[in-house]
């Protein structure tokens, strides 16, 4: 099977900084890869620079096939790649329900005629967007909130109203920046279900960065380290884990502080 | 009963411009200072109409609006790529350019001397037709996927991206609609007066479209109207205070920034149900936000 994604020393630099380095990835239809390093390792960035936020400054981002170095964010969304943030950016002043409306628009396309004017195109297609979306927050468990502003709702729900969203675009690789980030051993459980049952029943590849290591070894295919910008591992969960230069860098910081 | 019948014949024409700038800077989040170029456009080009063709009162306003939405095309093209600072300052000095070149084409638009003898055919029917159904269609854009899109862009236009909105598309089609509804309510404007002057259309104009719209509360198609009825009156109520009106004008919407930030009804319609929730009980406190935003 071809790669869904294919990045190729990929690089970015932000002036004498180097955030990324000759960062290479391939992910297949279906597969969930974590994305893990300690905190300034680069990881954000490459995520941004797989949507289109930071322009790369070397390397190559091949998505089914097409380049993406130079699209802006908003047409690789549209080629279906969608994401969530670190820092939750929600439309914090709308509903839940309207938060992920919004999201549905593809699904439209009526002109600003049939809008002003309710033409019957008008009328049908947002009976669409409107199931679209009541759909997706059964699926997210957010129905029962759908009319609360989303700046109201509580943390672990802010989270999950931002994956609503992301779902909303139909993307075919979905990019989850720390989901878990803030989250108690019992919700992040919760949550790697989750993840772990959107990738089988709605055939999602997904890249996945985390700092909670049970979520990335429950489900995670394959992981990569980054440190510093560098990819210091690659391979399955349980070998990464067993890797002395991960211990080193990440995992061993971690016992040496507990 | 003149008198009243004019102030809400203004009140109407003030309805139209105030949404306007509503749906560019309370629902796409972009700010403009010089909304009033986009009346003057209007104004004179429907005025100048009427008085050369004679063509039909309707078709002059539409040729107004029309020339204030072309107009909008090359300030908006190159500004509104850039992050929203530029698009400001460009709409202020286009605002100010605007005044004087019609100050100064004497030839056509009477210049400093003024444009007079416009037939008034702005009645009062017309004027509030024109502002329900602007009403109406404005807010059936903003109910709609391409209004949704707007809004994301002024909540969060980062994210707004990453569900593949185009930022500059969505902001262009906004102004367009803002300087075609300033450009209707300026031929409207011309047809109640009877006369132009140049400085109808100045910097104070442009500043009262967007206090108007703050006042409302962003995000608030009721909001606007009201604010453009209360503060259209306003004035005129307090026109025996003579010179102090605009200072207590101004103290009076400072007192309301101060006191209540979000405006009259910041991101709330007022609807029957918002009514009777807010006769009912008191409001429960919302749940402060975990987690930052930006």
């Amino acid at each position: 099977m071809p790669p869904l994604l294919r990045v190729s020393h990929l690089t970015k630099k932000f002036g004498g900084l180097t955030a990324v380095e000759d960062f290479n990835l391939e992910i297949k239809p279906g597969e969930l890869v974590g994305l893990i390093g300690p905190n300034g390792a680069g990881k954000t960035t490459v995520f941004n620079m797989l949507t289109g936020i930071n322009k790369p400054t070397a390397g190559e981002i091949i998505f089914e096939g097409k380049k993406l170095n130079d699209l802006p964010p908003y047409e690789i969304a549209h080629l279906g790649i969608a994401r969530t943030f670190q820092n939750i950016r929600l439309f914090t002043n709308l509903t839940v329900y309207e938060n992920v409306k919004t999201a549905c628009h593809q699904i439209a396309d009526y002109g600003i005629l049939d809008s002003v004017f309710r033409t019957a195109q008008f009328r049908k297609q947002e009976t669409a967007i409107n199931a679209a979306a009541l759909q997706i927050l059964k699926l997210v468990k957010l129905y029962d909130r759908k009319d609360e502003i989303a700046r109201n709702l509580p943390y672990g729900h802010q989270r999950r109203l931002e994956i609503a969203r992301a779902l909303a675009l139909r993307p075919k690789l979905l990019l989850l920046d720390e989901p878990a980030a803030g989250m108690n051993p019992q919700e992040s459980a919760e949550l790697s279900e989750f993840i772990d049952w959107l990738r089988k029943d709605f055939k999602l590849t997904i890249l996945l960065i985390e700092h909670h290591m049970d979520v990335v070894m429950n489900i995670c295919n394959r992981v990569i380290v980054l440190n510093f910008g560098k990819t210091i591992a690659t391979g399955s969960p349980a070998e990464v884990q067993a890797n002395p230069a991960v211990i080193e860098a990440y995992l061993g910081d971690e016992e040496a502080s507990a | 009963m003149q008198y009243i019948l004019g102030i809400l014949t203004v009140v109407g024409i003030n309805i139209v411009a105030v949404l306007g700038v509503s749906l560019l800077i309370g629902f796409t989040g972009v700010f403009t200072f010089g909304h009033a170029a986009y009346m003057a456009i209007g104004a004179y080009t429907s005025a100048l109409l009427t008085l050369k063709t004679g063509l039909p009162f309707l078709v002059c306003l539409a040729g107004g609006a029309a020339a204030a939405m072309l107009l909008a095309i090359p300030i908006g093209y190159p500004t509104l790529r850039l992050s929203g600072d530029y698009f400001v300052v460009a709409s202020l000095g286009v605002a100010e350019i605007v005044v004087l070149l019609i100050e100064n084409m004497h030839g056509i638009t009477g210049g400093a001397r003024g444009l007079v003898g416009i037939p008034p055919k702005s009645s009062i029917w017309i004027v509030w037709l024109i502002a329900v159904a602007s009403v109406v269609l404005v807010r059936n854009f903003i109910d709609s996927r391409l209004g949704r899109n707007c809004v994301a862009l002024r909540e969060n236009e980062l994210a707004a991206q990453t569900i593949a909105i185009n930022p500059f598309r969505y902001k262009m089609i906004a102004l367009i609609i803002s300087a075609g509804l300033g450009g209707l309510a300026g031929g409207l404007l011309a047809h109640y007066t009877g006369v132009l002057h140049p400085s109808m259309f100045a910097f104070v104009k442009s500043e009262e479209l967007v206090i108007s719209v703050i006042f409302g509360g962003i995000g608030s198609v009721t909001g606007s109207v009201l604010s453009a009825i209360i503060l259209t009156f306003l004035p005129e109520a307090l026109r025996a205070l003579s010179e102090w009106r605009l200072v207590i004008y101004g103290v009076l919407v400072v007192i309301i920034i101060i006191a209540r930030p979000q405006g009259l009804f910041g991101y709330r319609e007022l609807t029957r149900e918002y009514l009777r929730r807010l006769f009912r009980r008191p409001q429960a406190p919302a749940n402060m936000p975990i987690g930052g935003n930006n």
